[in-house]
This record gives structure tokens, C-alpha cells and sequence, in this order.
């Protein structure tokens, strides 16, 4: 045997149980080498083998001409080349007397079906959601995307894994700078390996110490492409249903598919409603203990004197009796997203019935301050992306309001609003279109214009093409 | 440390802070001083900041990306613009320490009485310190977020005084034309709240057609300011001197019925967001001085210098800080009258003579 391919991969592969070599007796001596479990047989018997079994060969070229039919064949030069194809689940041919060899795709089919993405679900709108393939999200997109103008570059990031990474965009569209950002950051990655999108959001977001996510995600494709059609760009990870999207602002957290689907009136309704829990999840707990504890001539009378009843008798002070309440809600929440379904569902009936009647019941907790932990606790979740930031945030704002009393709940915002205006995303600003004011960008913000009134793309968003709409 | 910012920014953060710092102790002072003419002093004196105000943007305008130190390096020489430098950081500090003490003062008369200097001050200073640290264009933005629901809450807390005010109170008007004019120069020190404009004059991003609307954000938060003051004036009569600080007393009006709890404090509580932004422009503004003066050119902070100005702001704890400026400022506010009313005067002279002075002998110029 001749061939410096075979040889080489034959000693990488040595010891390894699903490493196969099939050999035909062609003219001269043909090899097929392959890993069971990444090939599939039947492919292997039906593209491969059976086109060679009467045939005479004496060079790859032979080969090609029988096999070249509805699958993909590719003679390779390099060996990383082969070896990459290989890993990949492509069958390799060897013929004696040739260094190089042919891949021929005989990839074994796996994962799941499309689905409706359990993170995204909607009233109205499409119910296809990104699988862990990176070629059927690839599918996903171009199938909505029907123009020559959508434009991918394929990466591979990983030493061990090797992972395809595609970054996708709209070249008409697109800042050409941000892409070619995009594209260096994910090239300078130097890991062992990737194993979701959720790895490469650390090195896309420069500032690792940051508290708000920069860098979008999504699982549904006519978001990613809404997305890109705005100028931004899409990188999508093979063995992830998660497609990042980049720039990320903060208005986005509060955006939903389903908003789309509705009228601008309705949707604008929807997201102050989200934005005002949101607020009040973080700064509610706060204010109560504040009130409480500092200042309770602000508590109209009668409410003053309901909750002076309730916390007559309980033990603790206003301060600690709130942090338990928020940690038990975080401790039930927590061990909620671990549990089977079943025992989940029957694990927050005991925390909501047990922990929380019978706390109040025992006088260790006041009423309303279950009431005023739970509130702000199920407002987390109309921002399902930030839940545990926010979570801290509440922690950290009960803790400096129950300290310090309004002052500094009020300093803590100011440092938050510091903060986050500081912040910015691939040149775009984390508060945009608030902080920096950009006046046309509000159209698709808190509140919402319908798209039929939608005329320009974000000017936040760095884009090269202005007009959405003509 | 990204400082910049655009005209419009400028506009909103002139809106808040003018008004910021009117409310404290001023209105109560001016009652002292001259009864119930206040608000015709402030008037008065915003009037001439207007006018000021306009070289500043005329000069901004005629502006290439100089800095403040720059234009008076290039134009008045390295000894007169440190002289000037070193009478702005007196200004700024002595603002900055007397916005403290007043907003302590209004804190501890309205939210937490036992509230101590030190339990304010340090958060605050912090506070101040962290928004610096991320740059003026932070504060900017911040300010952008925050400066509707300020308006809002001034609007809400003056609404039921306003109805509820004996304007009689305010006649007869203008009694004592020279007393007056002792006033507006006493009181001069109060005023000028566009200096930090000064500090910004490398980092401003010129847009057009801006200069009416900086003029109309300071007009309205003028407008704010004397209103408040009236407001003051008509609630109190003669015994407004007895009140300070104003702000926590005038808010009392607000409460529709003590059953509804005080809501009004809500207001005057995102209202102090406004001081706390002016204590910033302040202290930005005496960071920049103090550098230029001593000429620490850096992108990140030096903690030296904050360690100085906090050091400064921590003083009224040891030293009866307040009492010497009142003293002081009968001899200060002449030096200070220079940079507050004379240089932006100057200013658009001083900018083109510096730019046509690069035209001709090629200086090089460095942003600091």
C-alpha cells in the first residue's frame, strides 16, 4: 500500500473499534475507509461499493465517474482536509499508487425534527424552530432568505471538536466592519473545543466581567432573519439550536415573536406591561423594605395599618425577613429548572402552599411581604433571558435599600443606569435608542409601530442601506 | 473614559441641573437677603447666564476640536491660563461642597432625620466616583434616560403649592432696585451652572440647528427654577427665610390628604436624581480643572486627584466649611465673576484668535 493518506489515518485510527477498512479488488486495490459510527452502511453499500463492484479502476478519476451520482464526492488535497471530512462521518476511497483519496459524504442522518423551540412559544407566527444540525439551520435560513445577497463564512473553532461555525448575513445590508469583527474574534478562538453557541458569546462580548448579555439569542429562524434584514449578523454553531445575533441592545429583551403577529397598539401595551414588571421585579422588594423600615409615611394610612398588623408578630426585621422571602423564591426556582416535570409541577405547589402559607401561618413571614417577594418573582420572568441577573439585582437593591433607605435605592440605580449606558455592543450603545436618543429608532422599542408603518432600518444598528421600505 | 457627547445631551443636562440646585438652600438665603424678591434675582441672573451661555455655544461652534486648555495656552499663555485653572477649581470645589452640605440637609430633613454626614456622604461620593469613572458620555446618557420623569416629578410636586400659593405674598415687587443689584452679586457664586460646558469643549459633537434648542432647555429650566421660586415665595411671605431648605418644605404641600401617604416624596426622591447628576457634572468639571492645572494628561482616572476632591467634599465633617466660604465669597467672587461672566465673553475671541494663531504658525494642539 502506497498511498501516505491511508497510512497516516490507518495510524491515527489505530485502536479505535468503529475504525473500518473495506477493501475491493478493482483492477488494483481499492480501499474504503470509514468510522462506523459516523457512516452509514447502506450509504456506503449504495454509493460506493456497489457502483465499483463490476468496474475496473486504475486511478481515482475511474472511480469518480461511477460514484459521482446525488451524493457529495470530493477529491481532497491536504491531509487536515481528509481528516477533517473523515471525522465528519465522510467515507474515504484510497486506490493503490495515489497519495490522494476521495470523501464521499455517507453521513449517518441524526437529530431531532424541527420543532416548535420550547423557549419561544407563540400564539401567532411561525413554529419552526433551529435543530442542533448546522445544515439544517442552515436550511432554515436560506429557505426565508432567497437572495444571493445572504452571504455566510464558514469557520472552524476548536482544537478537539472542530466545530463548524457559519457567520451569516445580508451583504446589502450589514456593516461590512462588524462582520469582518465578528468573523476575527471567532478566528482568534483558541479552545480544546465548542460545544453550544453559548461558548463563542463569551469571546464575542469583549468585556467578560459584564452584566447583561450583548450578544443576542435566538431559536427561531424568522427572528434570526428579521434580525439580519436589520442589519445585524447571525453566527450559527453546529451541534447548538441557540443562533446568536449580533449587536445586542437591551430593548430586545423585552421583544417577542409573537409581537409581530399583533397590532402596534397591543404590542406597545404588552412590552410596557413587561418593562414595568421587569421594574418592578427588581426594585419592588426594595421599596417595600425602605417604606417599611424608613420612611412608612409615604404607605397610605390604611395599607400602613394592615401591614403593621401583619408584621407585628414577626421576628425579624423588615430587612431579613424580605431577603428570605426572595432566597427561598430563588432556592424553589432553582431546584424547579432541575426537577423531572412532574415532581417540578408538585415541588412549587409545596413551596408556594408549604413555605409560604405556613410561614405566614407560623409568624415567621408577613403576608405581604410573600406577597411583594412572590409579585416580583414571577415579573422575572418577562424577561426570561435575564432572570438570574435580575434575580441579583433584586437581592443587591433589597439589600442596599433595607440599609440604606431610599438614598440608596436611589444611588444603586444610578449606578445601574451608569452602567449600562456605558455599555455598548459592537459600536452600538446598550440603550439605544433611549440613551443615546435615536428618535427613529423608537419605532420598534418600548413602544411599537406596525411594520407597515416600519420605513427605515435601526440607525443604531450599523447598517449600509437605510430603506426598509419604499 | 469616553466624554463625548452632542449639543442636544448638553441641552437636557442644562434642563436638569439648573433647576437641580435652586431649591436647596438658595431660596431661603435670597428670602434673608431680600424678601420676597428672590425670584426676581434668580430671573435676573439667569438672564445674564443666558447670555453668557450664548458666547459658550457661539464658541463651540466656532470650535475645532480645542480643548479649554488649548484655546488659553495658545491665546493667554501658560501662566494666566493656570491662574484661571486654579480659580476654576476653587470655584467647582466650593460648589461641589456647598451642593453636598444642602443636599445632606434636605436629606435629613425629609427622608432619614438621623441620618449622619459621613453615612451620606460616603455612598454618594462613590456613587459620583463610579460615573466618572465611566465618562461623561455615561452621565449624558443617563440623564437622557432619567430627565422626562425628573420633569415630571418638578411638575407634579409644584402643581398642588401652586394652587394652593397666595401669589399677594409676592407684592409689592422690586422694592429696593440697589439692594437688589447687591443681591445678584453676592449670590453671583449660586449661578453659571453651564460652566461644565467649558470642560466639554474638545468633546462636543457639533450638530445643526442645536443652539436655539440649548437655549430653550435653559430658558425652560429657568423657567423651572423661578417658578419654584415664586411658588416658595407666595407659600411663605416674610418667614420664608426660616424655611430651609425649601424643596422638603414646599413638598409638603403636595400631600392631597395625609391618608393618602406622602407620595410627594416619591417625587422629591427621583427629583434628588437631579442633584446627584449635577453633583457629577461638578465633579467632572473640578476633575478636569484640577488636571488641567496641574497638567495630568491620561484616558483612564487618576485616583490621586479623586482621593483630593474627595478628600475636599469630606470636610464640612472637621471644619465649618460653610461659614468660611460665606466669608470667603465676599473676596472670591471677584475672581470668580471672571471665569463665571468674563471669559465665556471672551470666548469666541479667544477660540478664533487660537485657531488663526494655528493657521499661521502651525502649533500643534493636544486633547486632554
Amino acid at each position: 500500500m502506497n498511498s501516505k493518506y491511508f497510512n497516516h489515518i490507518s495510524q491515527l485510527y489505530r485502536g479505535s473499534s468503529d475504525f473500518r477498512v473495506r477493501t475491493l479488488q478493482n483492477g488494483c486495490e481499492v480501499n474504503i475507509v470509514s468510522l462506523d459510527t459516523m457512516c452509514s452502511d447502506q450509504k456506503i453499500s449504495q454509493y460506493i461499493i456497489e457502483p465499483l463492484v463490476c468496474v475496473e479502476a486504475h486511478s481515482l478519476a475511474d472511480i469518480v465517474k461511477h460514484i459521482s451520482c446525488g451524493v457529495i464526492v470530493r477529491q481532497s488535497i491536504s491531509f487536515e482536509q481528509v481528516l477533517s471530512d473523515f471525522t465528519n462521518g465522510f467515507a474515504l476511497v484510497f486506490i493503490d499508487g495515489e497519495d490522494t483519496c476521495l470523501c464521499v459524504d455517507t453521513r449517518i442522518e441524526t437529530g431531532r425534527a424541527v420543532t416548535e423551540p420550547p423557549t419561544s412559544l407563540v400564539m401567532r407566527g411561525p413554529r419552526e424552530g433551529f435543530v442542533e444540525d448546522v445544515k439544517v439551520n442552515m436550511t432554515l435560513l436560506r429557505k426565508r432568505l432567497k437572495t444571493p445577497s445572504f452571504k455566510t463564512v464558514q469557520l472552524n473553532v476548536g482544537r478537539y471538536t472542530d466545530t463548524l461555525v457559519y457567520v451569516c448575513y445580508i451583504s446589502d445590508i450589514a456593516d461590512v466592519e462588524v462582520v469582518e469583527k465578528i468573523v476575527q474574534r471567532i478566528s482568534a478562538i483558541d479552545i480544546d473545543g465548542v460545544l453550544d453557541s453559548s461558548y463563542l458569546s463569551r469571546y464575542l462580548d469583549p468585556r467578560r466581567t459584564a452584566l447583561f448579555y450583548r450578544v443576542g439569542v435566538t431559536e427561531k429562524p424568522d427572528v434570526a432573519v428579521a434580525k439580519m434584514l436589520e442589519g445585524r449578523v447571525a453566527v450559527v454553531v453546529d451541534g447548538s439550536p441557540m443562533v446568536l445575533t449580533l449587536p445586542y441592545l437591551f430593548v430586545e429583551d423585552l421583544q417577542s415573536p409573537g409581537d409581530y403577529h399583533e397590532s402596534g397598539l397591543v404590542t406597545s401595551v404588552s412590552r410596557l406591561l413587561r418593562f414595568i414588571s421587569v421594574l418592578a421585579s427588581v426594585l419592588l422588594p426594595a421599596v417595600y423594605v425602605c417604606l417599611q423600615k424608613y420612611n412608612y409615611q409615604i404607605i397610605p394610612l390604611k395599607f400602613l395599618i394592615t401591614i403593621l398588623q401583619s408584621t407585628q408578630s414577626i421576628p425579624f426585621s423588615p430587612l431579613s425577613e424580605m431577603l428570605m422571602v426572595v432566597i427561598i423564591f430563588d432556592i424553589l426556582r432553582e431546584a424547579n429548572l432541575r426537577m423531572p416535570t412532574a415532581v417540578g409541577m408538585s415541588l412549587s405547589l409545596v413551596g408556594a402552599i408549604v413555605l409560604g402559607d405556613a410561614a405566614v401561618k407560623a409568624g415567621l413571614l408577613s403576608a405581604p411581604a410573600v406577597m411583594v417577594g412572590a409579585l416580583s418573582g414571577i415579573g422575572l420572568y418577562t424577561m426570561p433571558e435575564n432572570t438570574l441577573l435580575l434575580s441579583l439585582l433584586r437581592l443587591a437593591f433589597t439589600f442596599v435599600g433595607g440599609v440604606m433607605g431610599l438614598l440608596g435605592v436611589l444611588l444603586g440605580l444610578l449606578v445601574l443606569l451608569a452602567y449600562m449606558c456605558s455599555v455598548d455592543s459592537f459600536g452600538t450603545p446598550y440603550l439605544a435608542p433611549y440613551a443615546p436618543n435615536v428618535e427613529g429608532d423608537r419605532q420598534d422599542a418600548v413602544l411599537a409601530r406596525s411594520i407597515n408603518r416600519t420605513v427605515e432600518r435601526p440607525e443604531s444598528i450599523p447598517n449600509k442601506n437605510k430603506t426598509r421600505k419604499k | 473614559m469616553n466624554n463625548n457627547v452632542n449639543m442636544r445631551q448638553l441641552a437636557l443636562i442644562l434642563l436638569v441641573i439648573i433647576p437641580g440646585g435652586k431649591y436647596l438652600t438658595l431660596p431661603s438665603m435670597l428670602a434673608k437677603q431680600i424678601g420676597t424678591d428672590g425670584w426676581i434675582v434668580i430671573s435676573a441672573m439667569l438672564l445674564v447666564d443666558l447670555v453668557c451661555l450664548t458666547f459658550v455655544c457661539w464658541a463651540i461652534n466656532l470650535n475645532d476640536r480645542y480643548s479649554l486648555k488649548d484655546i488659553l495656552y495658545m491665546t493667554l499663555g501658560k501662566f494666566v491660563t493656570k491662574i484661571i485653572f486654579a480659580v476654576f477649581a476653587l470655584f467647582l470645589l466650593a460648589r461641589m461642597v456647598t451642593l453636598l452640605t444642602s443636599t445632606y440637609q434636605v436629606f435629613s430633613a425629609s427622608f432619614a432625620i438621623n441620618t449622619n454626614w459621613l453615612g451620606f456622604y460616603i455612598p454618594v461620593f462613590a456613587v459620583v466616583v463610579f460615573v466618572l469613572s465611566r465618562g461623561f458620555n455615561a452621565l449624558a446618557r443617563v440623564n437622557e434616560v432619567l430627565f422626562t420623569l425628573i420633569v415630571i416629578c418638578v411638575i407634579c410636586m409644584l402643581v398642588y403649592p401652586a394652587t394652593n400659593a397666595d401669589w399677594h405674598e409676592l407684592m409689592p415687587i422690586m422694592t429696593s432696585a440697589g439692594k437688589m443689584f447687591e443681591t445678584m452679586t453676592n449670590y453671583s457664586f449660586w449661578f453659571t451652572d453651564y460652566i461644565f460646558v467649558y470642560f466639554l469643549l474638545a468633546d462636543v459633537k457639533k450638530q445643526n440647528n442645536v443652539l436655539p434648542v440649548t437655549l430653550v432647555c435653559f430658558v425652560v429650566g429657568s423657567a423651572f427654577a423661578i417658578f419654584m421660586n415664586m411658588v416658595f415665595g407666595a407659600l411663605y411671605g416674610n418667614t420664608a427665610q426660616y424655611y430651609n431648605p425649601a424643596m422638603s418644605k414646599v413638598s409638603q404641600f403636595a400631600v392631597l390628604a395625609s391618608i393618602s401617604g406622602r407620595l410627594d416624596w416619591l417625587f422629591l426622591s427621583v427629583w434628588m436624581m437631579s442633584i446627584f447628576i449635577k453633583l457629577c457634572v461638578l465633579m467632572f468639571s473640578a476633575y478636569r480643572s484640577i488636571c488641567y492645572l496641574l497638567e495630568i494628561i491620561r484616558p483612564t482616572v487618576n485616583w490621586w486627584v479623586v482621593a483630593f476632591i474627595g478628600a475636599v467634599g469630606m470636610s464640612p465633617l472637621f471644619l465649618p466649611v460653610e461659614q468660611w466660604l460665606e466669608n470667603a465669597l465676599r473676596v472670591l467672587k471677584y475672581p470668580f465673576a471672571a471665569v463665571q461672566y468674563v471669559l465665556p465673553l471672551l470666548m469666541p475671541l479667544l477660540v478664533t484668535v487660537a485657531h488663526r494663531k494655528t493657521v499661521r504658525g502651525g502649533i500643534s494642539h493636544e486633547h486632554t
